[in-house]
């Protein structure tokens, strides 16, 4: 993995995990700002970043167990068959 | 040959991957050399040179006449590492760039020098080795193109992915954790899910939002909100205020004790209310309230939607400046909405506001039914023109009240400071029910004590109504005592209406003692078992209690304490018992001259029973439209109204 990669993967996920924080902060009737936003901004937002840290996460995951994800071991899969049957 | 310190040079550039350097010793003679078995771009792949790969690409995979150079040891070293495997196939032989890349497993980079590399196809079955003897797998060609088996991950790649998966997965874990957790802890504030309010800000907030909040524990709000929509529900929790909860409701507030805590600023807990408050209890202790607006209250000042299943607990003082109409009630100052089964208890005593149990002032589109007050309510004025009202229900009504009980003591007192001589005095007004009535009183029953006392003023007490103008009184029942005292003007009771002005009174009933006292020489007392001052309608109606003894200033009947005659001759009076001595009607004011009975002025039973030419008139006059009767007998009469 580049450094460039590593770098945008830690940004966005910053970016991300900084949204969701400041949501939680906002939406939350905690403290004197607490409760600016609806409360429903909360979840909505919590859902969305906590589907997209898992996807990140499980693709990493599968990657690191040496694996392709099912559409991509299709993919992979065709277009070697493919290759040999060409070859015969 | 390379001269050696121009080779060591070389080699220091592909090794540290210097591009500048190597720039300026790149030759043809240095970009076609082969060291020992590793052409020149063989060598950059296998020390990983990637900048001077990059910068001299094209010049690098040109094909050249090869010039065999020394090789270096310590790129055969670092090969024999890494190659593995593949090393059976290198004993001796050269390794191509191409062939260099598959040994590294540097799969893209190979495609892309596939694509370009001078007869590149020739490698292929070498190529085709290296990745079965790695992978386990040959590699496939699609026109130009290598498609290769997937390259397994280096270590570092690995542990690089795992630190990045579970960081992702962590973050997952702690957001989904957060947003459970505040799911679960606050809802979302809609009708299925309520908002779970577990502090005041909380509440406050949720309040601004139109939530659906329900409160999870006791609290105390030291502000409220300007309008609330949404639905309240307290879970039977405790909510202390120090001031109004909201400013306007239009939704719906339920299940919840008010508190209002010492010191409580504001005319009451909802200043309008055009929602639903449904079984909310306030509790008002030891307070004391200032004028505020002309309505004000404990649960609302002015109530235009629906009171139902509610609950007042009462001990309160209000103070009143006097100089405009102030009303002051559990449930609403002005209602006109609905007030439905709710019980009012405790004490108010007020100095120049008008009190009620319920609201008050139930207007036109009003509506009170089946409450109950227990209560000791007591007015007292100090101001010459204010005319104080206490009443069991409703100050003044104008709407509909309906099966409504009172139990308790009723006291209006006026103490006005000595009257000058064009000045008209104010009343003392009170009513078990209501006070003034231009509306509809229905199947209520009045067991409290009624009085009404006057200095400088008159005194008005009635079981039911105090004064009855044009409204409607049936099915009503009282049975606490009723008194009137002036002592310096007219004192009227009556033991449902202690004015009947055009109103009608109907199946009516009074069971205790009903008295009217003014001082001797100087002012009139009337006392009727059912109306004091009678210019309407009563029929069927009775009155058990005793007769007061009358003479020439005081008037006492069993029905009636003074009818107006009318022209007509007709008094609207029929079908109406009582128990005791006396008349039907104590005394007549006519309005027309008959019989020299001169108009506006009172005859009483002293003069008709001394003046034997007016004999004849008695039975047509003070004994209309009544009669006496045991109680026994009045238990069997059906129609009239009797418990």
């Amino acid at each position: 993995m580049s450094k460039i990669k590593k770098l945008i993967m830690i940004s966005l996920s910053a970016a991300v995990f900084t949204l969701f924080v400041l949501m939680t902060l906002l939406s939350l009737p905690i403290g004197k700002k607490g409760g600016v936003l609806p409360i429903l901004s909360l979840y909505v937002t919590g859902i969305v970043v906590a589907a997209l840290f898992l996807a990140a996460g499980c693709f990493l995951l599968v990657r690191r167990l040496g694996g392709l994800t099912k559409k991509g071991k299709k993919v992979y899969d065709n277009k070697i068959r493919k290759t040999h049957e060409e070859e015969r | 040959m390379l001269e050696k310190e121009k080779r060591e040079k070389l080699f220091e550039c592909v090794r540290k991957d210097d591009a500048a350097a190597f720039g300026e010793l790149a030759s043809p003679e240095v970009l076609s050399a082969v060291f020992g078995r590793f052409p020149l771009l063989s060598l950059l792949y296998l020390f990983n040179a990637k900048r001077i790969v990059k910068k001299y690409y094209s010049e690098l995979v040109k094909e050249r006449p090869r010039g065999k150079e020394e090789p270096f040891r310590k790129a055969d070293e670092l090969f024999l590492t890494r190659a593995g495997k593949c090393l059976r196939y290198y004993s001796a032989g050269e390794v191509s760039p191409l062939e260099m890349l598959a040994v590294l497993g540097r799969g893209k980079e190979l495609e892309r020098l596939y694509a370009v590399y001078p007869s590149a196809s020739r490698f292929l079955p070498m190529l085709h080795k290296i990745y079965f003897t790695r992978l386990g797998e040959g590699i496939a060609v699609i026109g130009d193109k290598l498609v290769l088996p997937k390259e397994p991950l280096s270590f570092k790649e690995k542990k690089t992915l795992t630190a990045f998966a579970t960081a992702f997965l962590a973050a997952f874990l702690v957001v989904l954790a957060v947003t459970v957790f505040s799911f679960l802890y606050f809802g979302t504030g809609s009708e299925k899910s309520f908002y779970k309010a577990h502090s005041a800000e909380a509440t406050l907030s949720a309040l601004e939002r139109n939530y659906c909040v329900s409160l999870e524990k006791d609290l105390s709000l030291s502000g409220g909100t300007e309008e609330f929509s949404g639905v309240f529900d307290g879970g039977e929790h405790i909510l202390r205020l120090k001031a109004p909860f909201a400013q306007t409701l239009t939704g719906e507030i339920r299940n919840v004790i008010f508190v209002l805590e010492e010191g409580f600023a504001g005319d009451a807990v909802i200043l309008e209310n055009q929602g639903v408050l449904k079984n909310v209890r306030v509790v008002a202790e030891d307070l004391s309230f200032e004028k505020g607006g002309e309505h004000m209250g404990l649960l609302t000042a002015h109530n235009s939607g629906t009171i139902q299943d509610s609950f007042a607990v009462m001990k309160v003082t209000v103070e009143g400046e006097g100089g405009g109409d102030c009303f002051f009630a559990p449930f609403a100052g002005l209602n006109e909405g609905t007030v439905h089964n709710c019980v009012a208890d405790g004490e108010i005593n007020a100095k120049n506001v008008d009190i009620a149990g319920i609201a008050g002032k139930n207007g036109e589109k009003g509506t009170i039914t089946d409450c109950v007050v227990k209560a000791d309510f007591e007015e007292l004025s100090d101001i010459k023109k204010w005319t104080p009202n206490v009443a069991g229900v409703a100050a003044q009504n104008d709407g509909t009240i309906y099966g409504c009980t009172v139990e308790g003591t009723l006291t209006s007192t006026l103490r006005a400071p000595a009257l000058e001589e064009e000045e008209s005095p104010a009343s003392a007004y009170a009513g078990g029910i209501t006070c003034v009535n231009a509306g509809t009183v229905n199947a209520c029953r009045n067991q409290s004590a009624v009085f009404a006392f006057a200095e400088n003023g008159y005194a008005f007490a009635g079981g039911v109504v105090c004064v009855n103008y044009a409204g409607t009184v049936q099915d009503a029942l009282s049975g606490g005592t009723v008194k009137a005292q002036s002592s310096t003007h007219n004192a009227c009771a009556g033991g449902i209406a202690a004015e009947n002005n055009q109103g009608a009174v109907t199946h009516c009933g009074q069971t205790s003692s009903v008295t009217a006292a003014a001082p001797d020489g100087a002012a009139y007392s009337f006392a009727g078992g059912i109306v004091g001052y009678n210019n309407g309608t009563i029929t069927k109606s009775f009155y058990t209690g005793a007769t007061s003894a009358y003479d020439t200033d005081s008037y006492s009947g069993g029905i009636c304490g003074v009818i107006f005659l009318p022209y007509s001759l007709r008094v609207a009076m029929e079908d109406n018992y009582f128990t005791g001595d006396g008349h039907v009607s104590g005394a007549v004011i006519s309005e027309w001259m008959y019989y020299d009975l001169r108009p506006g002025y009172i005859y009483g039973l002293a003069l008709f029973e001394s003046n034997e030419a007016y004999a004849p008139y008695i039975e047509g006059i003070l004994d209309f439209g009544g009669a006496k009767t045991t109680a026994e007998e009045l238990k069997t009469k059906e129609e009239v109204y009797y418990e």
